[in-house]
């Protein structure tokens, strides 16, 4: 008995001993060493980062006693991670944050309000596009410099063009309408073509075997489709920012109509088999195979454009103006600091660097992003003519009617609802009438419930 | 006679035809990733996944080479999969052993409970683990990434206590008879018994560490200690994805798990075999 008890005894030392020597096995956590402070700073984008630690390399060297780590983490995880780590409370100094999520990090205090320290550094809030920086005030209240912004605009095949007998000129210059569709879905019915070679306005048109569709749209939530129809004919998603949801408005459902009836009543747009997100090819992809002539798309996308398209096959148009006129979707990101972190100075003084002109102008130059600063927005024009693509139909989006994110603390509940019903309408299932009222009672109860 | 062998020799090429049609649905996708991963990256998006990758191209390689860490993260990879191995392959066997063998009190409603944690999904424990390394300010290390897995999962200690239970205990009997003690009996007669079981949890612990992402993702923030699917996944946007690095990435993060495949194949269809788990 005696040795067994030894036995035993020594087993558990060994694992111990195992269990501290690898617990002191590795290096330190992030935090300050000798000195020098260490900020986490946690990105999405692939595509940026490049411009990013060129900007922070510059920043660097003017705070030798700040460290900047980027953690790239993508969309897919990106909210799950910030989530988890506010819980845990242990989130990366600073991050770039979106308007569907920042009305829940503000509501739960997790974001720090930066308006004392914009006092204290007398930093000048008006070289931002004011538009922008509405967004991300709320009374007195700021969470965050903005960083930059995006649109939507029309993105073409140019040999479809060219074989449809139509240039890019004309292709911005169409408009679409309620009762016979307009010039938008004429020139659309050039662009569509069936394997006998058929229009859809043809006699003989078989919709069953479309070889090329004119328009592929394709949105989680209507970024790049039926919001950009909606604010070109007058839809207001909310009756304010933080207010109640007026999606099942006539003017709201009438867009998600003409969607549906480019689909299933023009046949000239790829249906929600093809289009439905998660699962559907993403709209460069679309655009490559030539499923579709045109789509609609957002700046975000100009890199896969000119890496997957050969040179001068692809271009930027303007978007088509609907019965209430121009319109686009203008949304944008800042860079918000974590409420908890241990160097809110350090921080601050890495968001202010972030949001300066000096350094968006790297970023932008680089034809990265649009800047948030309007004086530096000819960089990123420059930058893409030098690779052979006029992208001002994007900055001319900016200066129109636009239509912002939805501000609100029920994004979830909304973000769900809206896609599980909008792929049923895009797959002629529901009709858009009944799907507007569903999203509106679900994210309206949600307001309600404050969740 | 002649219909017979006939009807039986169709039998044969009906099942060796849906076998070949199942196993050529199951290899397609990597095999379309690994296609992919050689196309230039102005053909990846306009050709279909399975036209072929003529010109073939290593550039994506060298891409992914040069602009991400990718050596790096599997290093990282094969340092955590390879720890968190062992340490289970120890720890479980003298848990099963216990489990399976010693005689103490409150062992069935001990073994009962701890089973009880396969119940638990991964999800609802993510929190919790997240604070826990946090408050010993653990996360971004290697020790987040191994500790909460190196002493065993309760499906590998079952896995491998249903196999000790199979082992004749009369074997046991007579090793006391001639004077081993339990360690001695572990080592000598159980060990070496039990080998297809311990390659098929071995397999099944580094293949399952090496797949793992959400944990990598939620305990990790720098690349100093990320793993191959966080830095995988890190590629995808939010719209646009660099597909011509994103597929080369898969492929080879895919390797060594090919490599281990066929190093253990004979122990763990043997084990399967045996058990009737998969």
């Amino acid at each position: 008995m005696f040795r067994r008890a030894t036995r035993k005894t020594l087993a558990l030392a060994t694992a111990a001993v195992t269990v501290v020597g690898l617990t002191s096995a590795c290096g330190g956590s992030s935090g300050s060493s000798g000195g020098t402070v260490n900020l986490t700073y946690m990105i999405w984008q692939t595509s940026e980062e490049a411009a990013y630690q060129q900007s922070i390399d510059v920043f660097e060297k003017a705070h030798p006693n700040i460290h900047v780590t980027i953690d790239l983490v993508s969309w897919a995880q990106y909210w799950a991670k910030l989530q988890t780590s506010a819980a845990g409370r242990n989130m990366p100094d600073v991050f770039w944050d979106h308007l569907e999520y920042l009305p829940e990090l503000a509501k739960e205090g997790i974001i720090t309000n930066i308006a004392d320290d914009v006092k204290s550094s007398k930093l000048d809030l008006t070289q931002y596009s004011p538009k922008l920086l509405a967004e991300w005030e709320n009374g007195s209240t700021i969470y965050g410099l903005p960083k930059d912004w995006d649109t939507i605009a029309t993105i073409y095949n140019a040999k479809d063009l060219t074989t449809a007998g139509m240039t890019p000129a004309q292709l911005g210059s169409l408009s679409w309408n309620l009762t016979d569709g307009g010039s938008f879905v004429a020139a659309l019915q050039k662009l569509t073509v069936d394997q006998n070679g058929k229009h859809p306005n043809q006699a003989g048109f078989d919709a069953g075997h479309i070889k090329q569709y004119g328009i592929a749209l394709e949105a989680p939530n209507g970024q790049q489709d039926w919001w950009d129809f909606g604010v070109e004919n007058g839809c207001e998603l909310q009756d304010r920012a933080y207010g109640a949801w007026t999606v099942s408005s006539a003017a709201c459902v009438q867009a998600m109509q003409f969607e549906q009836d480019l689909m299933y009543k023009w046949h000239v747009e790829a249906p929600g088999t093809i289009t439905n997100t998660p699962n559907a090819a993403a709209l460069p992809q679309i655009l490559a195979q030539n499923t579709a002539a045109i789509t609609f798309d957002g700046d975000w996308d100009l890199d896969t454009y000119q890496s997957s398209l050969p040179a001068g096959s692809w271009g930027v148009a303007a978007l088509p103006t609907g019965p209430k006129g121009s319109g686009t979707v203008f949304n944008g990101l800042t860079d918000a600091i974590y409420s908890g972190t241990k160097h809110p100075a350090e921080a601050w003084q890495l968001e202010e660097w972030l949001g300066s002109a000096a350094s968006e102008k790297i970023v932008t130059d680089s034809g990265t992003v649009w800047a948030a600063i309007p004086s530096l927005d000819s960089g990123f024009i420059t930058a893409w003519k030098a690779k052979g693509i006029d992208v001002s139909a994007f900055y001319q989006g900016s200066q129109g009617a636009t239509i912002g994110y939805p501000l609100t603390t029920s994004g979830t509940a909304f973000t769900n609802v809206v896609l599980k019903d909008m792929n049923q309408v895009w797959l002629n299932q529901m009709a858009p009438q009944a799907a507007a009222n569903d999203i509106t009672s679900v994210s309206n109860a949600a307001v309600a419930n404050g969740d | 006679m002649a219909t017979k062998r006939i009807g039986r020799r169709v039998n044969g090429t009906t099942v060796y035809l849906l076998l070949a049609v199942g196993g050529l649905v199951s290899i397609a996708p990597y095999l379309m990733t690994l296609n992919a991963a050689f196309k230039p990256q102005s053909t990846l998006l306009s050709t279909q996944a399975w036209t072929p990758a003529v010109p073939a191209t290593w550039s994506n390689f060298t891409q992914l080479w040069q602009q991400y860490d990718m050596s790096g993260f599997i290093v990282h990879t094969t340092i955590v999969a390879g720890v968190i191995t062992i340490g289970q392959l120890v720890f479980t066997t003298m848990a099963a052993y216990a489990f399976a063998r010693l005689d103490f009190p409150g062992r069935e409603p001990l073994f009962w409970a701890f089973i009880a944690m396969m119940m638990v999904p991964q999800i609802v424990t993510l929190i919790p683990l997240f604070l826990i390394m946090s408050h010993l300010q653990l996360i971004d290390t290697y020790r987040a990434l191994i500790l909460p897995y190196v002493f065993g999962t309760p499906y590998g200690i079952f896995l491998v206590r249903q196999y000790f239970q199979t082992i004749p205990a009369d074997l046991e009997a007579a090793a006391r008879i001639d004077g081993a003690g339990t360690w001695a009996i572990l080592r000598r007669i159980m060990l070496p018994l039990s080998k297809p079981i311990l390659a098929t949890l071995a397999t099944i612990t580094f293949v399952n560490t090496w797949n793992s992402l959400l944990w990598p993702l939620m305990a990790t923030s720098s690349e100093r200690d990320e793993v191959v699917t966080v830095g995988v996944a890190a590629l995808q946007g939010q719209f646009a994805s660099e597909l011509h690095i994103l597929l080369p990435a898969a492929a080879v993060a895919l390797l060594p798990l090919v490599a281990i495949f066929l190093l253990f194949q004979r122990h763990i269809v043997r084990s399967i075999a045996l058990t009737g788990l998969k």
